[in-house]
């Protein structure tokens, strides 16, 4: 009945701001779920396209014996095995000095596990055997071309190569380190492909030897991990690193798995909200048209019809923000795609049409938009056409708050203050909406912003209590007491201690887990350690926390520590763990340590851990210090191999807080137009059905400012009882949120300062007196004269 | 001693050009303190219109209102909410009371915004219009009468000068007007409080002390009645 589609269309003008508040919100429901979920299926594209194209290792072996790679390559599903060195040795280039890593390759063609991906120059050939292949990040941050040089430490003295090209990894997509290491400092640590006359030069105790395994395309995945690493424990394997767990895919796992979770709860509040909004308008629309929904029905107009009509409002409103949320999410989502690929240097960009995503998108906010009209639609149906053309409405039940229940002597607040304590009992519905659009927000808040506390927090902590070194020094020459001294006398420099750190594969009864060990002096003061104690133990060892779910550790447990680089393996008790936020490490009193490896099978000499591959010098500076200058004059020293600014990831978050709050910035908007769409639509209904009323106390000489001042006093109210559940809820989710990305590579226990809760609720507040602001201007243009004689609807 | 009320080549008009109504043209009436007057006339007839100027909740276009003293062309919006706060009491013929306030509460609401002595007077008010056991029931509660007296006993808390009423009868029974206008009747018997009531009930103009006819916006006559009749006796 066109008729009726006219109505509709003059019923959504009449109260376009109110509809228009509704499908804002489905349109960024729908946006946040078609961006992230078509970013999180290009991304997964991207890294696969990368990965297959590369022949990314499903599994790589580090320290087997020289059985395991015929081993391996019987086994069921294993279609490649190649075997490969590795050291992890400082680098020089020019005047700085850095974590290097160098990886064996074979010269003049491309291995068929693990390829890298030439972005300039050539690949490695046989008649420069001591060329270099620069990996990608490393290239970028020190501008390297070819013909470039780069100095590698090679036992005490610097060897050069010429750089022959520069690569992308796909080991090295995200350039970690370690697992343990997995955000070093931009110009701290990079990673050059070499061939094997360069690894030939540098120490036995800074070389792995790895064997690197492809699987066929059909293989089982989840049995040729377990029988991979079966082989490489019985050959001896110090590690068996899965592709899920090589450091660089999981990490990058874990920002999909966080586009993946934005697609699901972001677009899901929004929703809630978005239906909770669709629902009181049309309650309304319906409530305030009940005489003219009796006359239709008097005339003819079928239930049928009627309920049609109603029900075409949600689904006009939710195609409408489906639709555009769908363009401008997938849009969106292709924008995210573009730069976050761009960002990380993910050589292959697929951005596809996926077809789920604007099904998906259409189908939630259609599905919204018709759900939250059922109930008002089937209100209208069900209207007795006598009882609604008579226009008159049910009385409401008036009754004390339940605040004045509960506490008796409220009742003899001011009576304008015991109407805006009555106020928000008197919808109860349209309360909870209130109520809900306020908690809804408050969760998108305090998600976004509770990560970021926690990063902050994260950060705070581990480089004001745990890693309090500023620096690490790579020296030349043995760490001994008078290297350590030499170093220590450097003016600006408070303390400075030999830590030993060496690469270790840790056994316990679900497994084994490979990470770093570490021992300092029994008095260090350059590690902070949060066992009851407060220091290391006398014997035994302190493993980060994840290890007890990682290999099934429990305190007083036994477990068999191999150092693959010093070909030396012992058992000790953990002796406690640590709950530290960067890493799962394992750490050893220094002392206890030489004891140990004075027990193995095959004793190590005296003085083994001041090689200088194995031990560094950790040093604190002076308080106020010029941190650049001290690390130059350690830099300038004549022993001095490398000088690392630990605290540079600190300074780098730090000059990037900025962007972190931004996105908080943009959450708190998102949050704030969520919950304003609904506080604005319950209060634009409110002053609709209290007009009478209203314009009866203006009548009565109730000033303008009083009167929006018991508006405003009631959505206050309201807000206020929505912002402790808010709270809670939200920081329930946060926590799960967070929890969510917690693995051995970072603990993210939710810190979220108070602050941050202070902030949200009067944020929360502000959107409140914000939202009122509409209904107060119609109440100020309340036509007080025609008002009072109409009855209310 | 000033009239309740006296308008002055009132006129109000609505809209411009074609659309433009004139509701209102050259309207001069003057109401003394202490009577009750009912304005009568056929629904267009601008009465309502007239007792908007009066009651000042629209300003007119022309001509003067003085109530109380005062030029209410002179009053700002300030202004304006004061002396509808002192000097006016309205009752509609929907009442508009909240829902969620008892009888008690609601008459109290306005008597606040008088002074603080607005709770003790508030319950003499309802008394003296019947709804002495009634006060803490809540409108939805009372029957249409009964929120009526409410209603009136929300005009009357603040002891105004003049009352208007817009059909006050208008949705109620015939046994429950009746007892409406009688205690429209009454409340001038205290002082010099004058009531204006606008019907288009003819029949109410029996009881009246004055009685203004209008009819397209003109008083058609003004005439006063020296024995008004009591409510119950007039014939409905």
């Amino acid at each position: 009945m066109s008729y009726l589609s006219t109505k509709r269309r003059r019923d959504m003008g009449r109260q376009r701001w109110q509809f228009l508040a509704v499908f804002v919100t489905i349109t960024l429901g729908v946006m946040l779920f078609a961006a992230s979920y078509d970013a999180f299926l290009n991304l997964e594209s991207s890294y696969s396209g990368t990965y297959e194209r590369l022949g990314f290792a499903d599994v790589t072996v580090t320290g087997a014996d020289d059985t395991f790679p015929a081993a391996a390559a019987s086994i069921e599903g294993v279609a490649t095995v190649e075997v490969r060195r590795t050291a992890d040795v400082p680098f020089r280039i020019g005047a700085d000095v850095l974590h290097g890593r160098l990886v064996g390759m074979p010269p003049d063609q491309q291995p068929l596990v693990n390829e890298i991906d030439m972005t300039s120059g050539t690949y490695l050939a046989s008649d420069t055997p001591n060329g270099l292949v620069a990996e990608e990040h490393l290239a970028e941050y020190f501008a390297l071309a070819p013909g470039d040089r780069i100095e590698v430490l090679a036992g005490t003295t610097w060897s050069e190569g010429p750089v022959v090209g520069t690569a992308i990894s796909s080991e090295y997509l995200w350039p970690a380190e370690s697992r343990q290491n997995f955000f070093p400092p931009p110009g701290t640590f990079g990673v050059a492909f070499v061939s094997e006359d360069l690894l030939a030069a540098v120490p036995a105790t800074a070389v792995a030897d790895q064997t690197v395994i492809r699987y066929a395309p059909d293989a089982d995945r989840v049995a040729t991990d377990a029988a991979v690493e079966r082989a490489a424990n019985a050959a001896g394997a110090a590690d068996v690193t899965t592709q899920a767990d090589q450091p660089s895919n999981a990490g990058l796992k874990l920002d999909l798995q966080g586009f993946e979770e934005m697609a699901i709860m972001f677009p899901a509040l929004f929703l809630l909200a978005a239906g909770m909004a669709t629902f009181i308008i049309l309650t309304r629309v319906v409530y305030s048209q009940r005489p003219q929904i009796g006359t239709l029905m008097a005339s003819g107009v079928s239930r049928r019809l009627i309920t049609r009509h109603y029900l075409s409002y949600g689904l006009i409103l939710g195609f409408a923000g489906a639709v555009t949320g769908v363009i401008l999410g997938m849009l969106l989502g292709w924008a995210i795609t573009g730069l976050y690929t761009d960002a990380l240097g993910i050589p292959d960009t697929v951005r596809g049409l996926h077809w789920i995503t604007p099904i998906v998108g259409l189908l939630f906010g259609i599905a919204v938009g018709t759900l939250a009209a059922l109930a008002p639609t089937r209100a209208a149906s069900r209207l007795s056409p006598a009882e609604a053309m008579r226009g008159e409405t049910p009385t409401q039940d008036g009754r004390p708050s339940l605040a004045e229940r509960l506490v008796p002597p409220l009742r003899k607040l001011p009576v304008r203050w015991l109407m805006v304590l009555r106020g928000v009992g008197r919808n109860r519905r349209r309360s909870l909406s209130t109520i809900l659009g306020v908690v809804l927000a408050l969760t998108l808040v305090l998600a976004s912003w509770g990560m970021i506390d926690t990063v902050v927090n994260l950060l705070d902590r581990n480089f004001n209590e745990i890693a309090l070194e500023d620096a690490d020094v790579f020296l030349t020459v043995p760490v001994d007491r008078d290297a350590v001294a030499a170093v220590a006398s450097i003016p600006g420099v408070q303390r400075a201690e030999p830590v030993v750190s060496l690469a270790v594969s840790a056994r316990g009864p679900d497994g084994s887990y490979g990470s770093q060990l570490e021992a300092y002096a029994a008095d260090t003061a350059v590690h902070g350690f949060d066992t009851p104690e407060g220091h290391l133990p006398d014997t035994g060892v302190v493993a980060g926390k994840a290890l007890e779910s990682e290999i099934g550790l429990s305190v007083g447990d036994t477990v068999a520590l191999s150092l693959p680089t010093l070909g030396a393996s012992f058992s000790t008790t953990i002796a406690g763990f640590v709950d530290e936020p960067l890493g799962t490490r394992i750490y050893m009193e220094r002392a206890a340590l030489e004891r140990a490896l004075a027990t193995t099978e095959t004793p190590l000499p005296t003085g083994t851990l001041e090689d200088p591959s194995i031990s560094l010098v950790k040093a604190i500076f002076d308080d106020d210090v010029d941190r650049t200058a001290v690390l130059d004059t350690i830099e300038s020293q004549k022993v001095t191999a490398a000088v690392i600014d630990s605290r540079g990831l600190y300074e780098m978050f730090q000059d990037f807080l900025g962007f972190f709050y931004a996105f908080v910035g943009i959450m708190l908007i998102f949050g704030g137009v969520m919950a304003f769409a609904l506080i604005f639509n319950t209060i634009s209904v409110n002053v609709a059905e209290r007009k009478g009323e209203y314009a009866t106390m203006r009548a009565n000489g109730l000033s303008q400012r009083r009167l929006a001042s018991l508006i405003t006093g009631e959505n206050l109210l309201l807000t206020a009882l929505g912002i402790l559940p808010g709270l809670i809820v939200g920081y329930a989710v946060a926590t799960v949120f967070m929890q969510s990305y917690s693995s051995d590579m970072f603990t993210f226990e939710l810190d979220m300062n108070w602050t941050t809760l202070v902030f949200s609720a009067v944020a929360m507040l502000l959107v409140a007196l914000l939202s009122v602001v509409p209904a107060i201007r119609t109440v100020r243009h309340l036509d007080i004269a025609s008002v009072v004689r109409e009855r209310s609807t | 001693m000033h009239p309740a009320v006296k308008t002055t080549d009132l006129t109000k008009t609505y809209g411009e050009g074609e659309t433009e109504v004139r509701a209102l043209r050259g309207v001069s009436i003057e109401i003394p303190r202490g009577e009750l007057a009912v304005l009568l006339g056929p629904s267009g007839s601008g009465k309502t219109t007239l007792l908007n100027q009066i009651g000042a909740l629209e300003s007119p276009t022309a001509g003067s209102v003085e109530a109380e003293g005062l030029d209410l062309n002179s009053l700002d919006d300030k202004g304006r909410t004061a002396y509808r706060l002192h000097s006016i009491g309205f009752v509609f013929q929907f009442y508009n009371l909240v829902p969620t306030l008892t009888a008690r509460e609601n008459v109290a609401l306005i008597a606040e915004l008088v002074d603080s002595d607005g709770l003790e007077r508030t319950e003499a008010v309802l008394a003296r219009v019947g709804l002495a056991d009634r006060m803490d029931h809540f409108p939805g509660q009372l029957s249409g009468g009964e929120q009526q007296r409410v209603s009136i006993a929300r005009g009357l808390v603040k002891d105004p000068p003049l009352m208007l009423c817009d059909e006050p009868t208008g949705s109620l029974d015939v046994e429950s007007g009746v007892a409406i206008l009688e205690l429209l009747r009454e409340v001038t018997r205290d002082g010099d409080r004058s009531v204006l009531i606008v019907t288009h009930n003819a029949v109410t103009a029996k009881m009246a002390d004055r009685v203004i006819r209008l009819r397209d916006g003109q008083v058609m006559s003004q005439e006063t009645n020296p024995s008004p009749a009591d409510p119950e006796q007039l014939d409905w």
